[in-house]
Formats: C-alpha cells, structure tokens, sequence
C-alpha cells in the first residue's frame, strides 16, 4: 500500500498536476511539493510525494567508498 | 552490480538475518527472486510493513458495520476489502446491501460526497507514514470547500516503533532494510537512534532489484554497527518531507496503537486532533484482535517469528483464492507473495 510510482509532471494546475506516467495522463495532487513541468516526480495514491533529484549518482559513489573502507 | 551480487551469493561470515519491514519490499524482493541468490549465510525476513496486514479485527468489524447503516458509504482502497473481520469482510458487506466504494486515490472521497451530501462517507483510512499526508490534504480541502459529509476511520500507523518493538521483544534481526517511501516523508535520520540503540545497521533502500541488492550488500559490510544510511537519495533526505509533515502534525497527533499480532505499541499510531474530532467516525478503542482462522499464524509471521511456509495452513487450506488470514489477502502480504511467487 505504500506504493509509490515515478511519472513525469506535464502540466501544472494551481494544486494540482498532470503526470505522465509511460503514456498514461493522471491528475495527481501537488501541495506537498514545488514541481514545475518535466519534473520527475514520485506519487503516492495520487498525490505527489517528491521530486526525484539528480545527485543520486555522486551521493551514492560517496557512500559505496565509505561501505567499501569498513 | 555483479561484484556486489558475487560478495552476496559467496558470503561466508557471521549467519546475518535481514528484515525487509515493508511490503512493497517484500513484493520486490520476492517477484525477482533476490532471496534465492543469497548465500544461505543471509536470510531475509519479511516484517510488519504491510499496512492492510497488521489491522485488527475491531477496525474491519467497525467498518463493516458502518458499510451497513443506511446513509453511510465505506470508502477504501482495493486491497482492505476481502479482509475478514470476525465474521466479514467489507466485501461480505456489499453482498448483503452494504455501501462500499473502492477509489485510487482517497482525494476522490471529496467528489463522491459532493455529488450526495445526504449520505456520510467515510475513508478507510489506512496506512503509515506515506499515507497520512494525503489524508492530511483530503482534510484540508474537504474544509476549503466546505464539504462537510467527509469522515475518517483511521488506523494509522507509524514504523519507529514498531520498528523499536521487533528489537526489543523479538531480536534476533542483525540489519533492516528500512522502508522508502516512508523515509520519503519521515527522512531517513528518523531510524539514526533505533540504529544506534540496539547497534544495528538500517539502510533505507528503492525498490529496484539493484537498488535492493547494493542495499544488502551495504547491511551485511556494516554488520554490528549503528548506522542508518540512505541509499535511496533521489527521493529520501535525511530530512524528508517538511511541509507533508506539518500537514501531518496539523491534523494528527500520536496514539497509542494496536497491532495484529503485538498488541498495543505506545505511540505507534496517528489519530485525529481534539479539534478536528468532527471528523471522526469512532477509530478510538478498535483494539480487540483475533484471527479469522484459529490456526492462523499471521501474528508470528508479521513479526518475522516464523516464514509462512511455517503456518501449516499455508498453500493447503489458505491461498490466495481462499485466504485465511490478511496476511494471504493482501498483495504486499508475505503470505500471498511467498505463496503466488513461490519463495521458500
Ligand atoms: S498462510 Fe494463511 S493462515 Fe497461515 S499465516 Fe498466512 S494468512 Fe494466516
């Protein structure tokens, strides 16, 4: 139940937004993050959760060095 | 990737014991089979993170009885309506003339109720930390539209202590894959203190099969230690959501919760404020717990005290087309993913 799916924001609606979602359009609630479209986002039972960011990369490779070390 | 897989399929050290606490990792895990890679050292077992799952009898029964008074309308996601209560299951309620309906999102209440301001709806609500701020935000918009034939049947429950309970009273866990989307909004510090009371590494991991395995991989290196990491950071911070935690905080406060299968965990749970009470519709004292099935063993499974191949009414009495106990209901259950994805 706490699925969550990434979709990309395609338009954005005072509170609201339209994700795409591989082709699918659904409106997802947008109050709980500041997105703006071409974002991509993570929802959750149809609201928006976060944005996803693109420093995953580098924090991760940080971490590994530090795992790999102990 | 494969050097961390080849560490995990090769591990000969300490026998380690992982619990993957949610069930959209026990899904994960057991659709792309990750359990029968691993070396037999390490053991994955599936924790308390099924929120349809760990709901008590009392909750279910109230529901049903709701769903059966006339100008009341159940409201509630797919996966709580086959679950049994004492006697029936929602489903059961809608056979004998019972209003249910199933929505995607609980933000769909406010059209249902708009559309017939005669009759009460009330929303399943259900879930942990993910879930709350969207009952926080259907709350918030029922009052600015001035919708005002909106409840909720909360059972809302928070993973820290439930978290801190499986330690205490169980033990035996030697790391946690801690849950992503929850530390989505809670941040991923939130199981800094957990790690470092009981020395235990948490890793708050996606849900990727490569995402799952590094997060494993990272559990078994840090071994004994206190540490939470966040191997998830393209949506976790060590903060997580601020403004989907005021929105919590505005509209629920803690409670003290009960547990399929534990009981009662102090401060486990969420449930309306004073001042939003009106909103209620008669969550406070559903504790009363007991299996559909006498022979049941959703409780010990929950608490990873035993797998579910270990219930002996597993694939014979109780599968997934004549579930048993919630556990084999749901699909984030360990019993139905073990049982439909064949994982020993
Ligand atoms: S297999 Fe069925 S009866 Fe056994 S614990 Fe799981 S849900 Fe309960």
């Amino acid at each position: 139940m706490c699925v969550a799916l990434p979709g990309k924001v395609v338009r954005v609606d005072g509170t609201k937004a339209q994700v795409d979602f591989s082709g699918n359009l659904v409106t997802a609630e947008a109050g709980l993050v500041k997105i703006k479209p071409g974002d991509y986002v993570l929802v959750h039972a149809g609201c928006i959760l976060q944005v996803l960011s693109e420093e995953e990369g580098n924090s991760i490779s940080a971490l590994f060095k530090e795992i790999e070390s102990l | 990737m494969t050097k961390y897989q080849e560490y995990l399929q090769n591990y000969d050290g300490e026998p380690m014991r992982i619990m993957e606490v949610c069930g959209t990792h026990t899904a994960a895990i057991s659709h792309c089979g990750i359990h029968s890679i691993l070396s037999p050292k390490i053991k994955l077992i599936s924790g308390p993170g099924c929120p349809v799952c760990v709901t008590v009898t009392a909750y279910i029964d109230r529901l049903v009885e709701l769903a059966l008074t006339p100008g009341c309308v159940v409201v509630s996601f797919g996966d709580l309506l086959r679950v049994r209560g004492s006697s029936r299951s929602l489903n059961d309620a809608k056979a004998l003339g019972g209003q249910v309906r199933m929505v995607y999102t609980p933000m769909d209440t406010l059209k249902l109720a708009a559309a017939e301001p005669d009759k009460t709806f009330i929303f399943a609500a259900v879930g942990f930390e993910t879930t709350a701020p969207v009952y926080a935000m259907l709350l918030e918009e029922a009052l600015r539209a001035g919708i005002q034939n909106i409840r909720l049947l909360t059972s809302l429950k928070t993973m820290p202590p439930v978290i801190d309970w499986v330690c205490a009273n169980q033990g035996g866990i030697d790391g946690f894959l801690a849950p992503g989307h929850v530390s989505v909004i809670t941040g991923s510090e939130i199981f800094r203190p957990l790690a470092e009371r009981y020395s235990i590494p948490f890793v708050v991991s996606g849900f990727e099969p490569e995402q799952i395995l590094l997060s494993l991989y990272a559990l078994v290196k840090c071994r004994g230690m206190g540490k939470a990491l966040n191997l998830y950071p393209s949506v976790v911070t060590p903060g997580g959501n601020h403004t989907a935690q005021q929105s919590v905080k505005k509209y629920f406060m803690p409670c003290d919760a009960s547990w399929r299968g534990m009981g009662l965990i102090p401060g486990s749970g969420l449930c309306l404020r004073p001042e939003y009470q009106q909103f209620d519709s008669g969550s406070v004292a559903l504790t009363e717990d007991h299996d559909a099935n006498p022979a049941c063993c959703c409780a010990k499974v929950l608490t990873g005290a035993i797998g579910p191949r270990q219930c002996p009414l597993f694939g014979k009495v109780c599968t997934p087309q004549s579930p048993q106990g919630a556990c084999m209901v749901s699909t984030e259950g360990s019993c139905y993913q073990y049982y439909v994805n064949k994982r020993e």
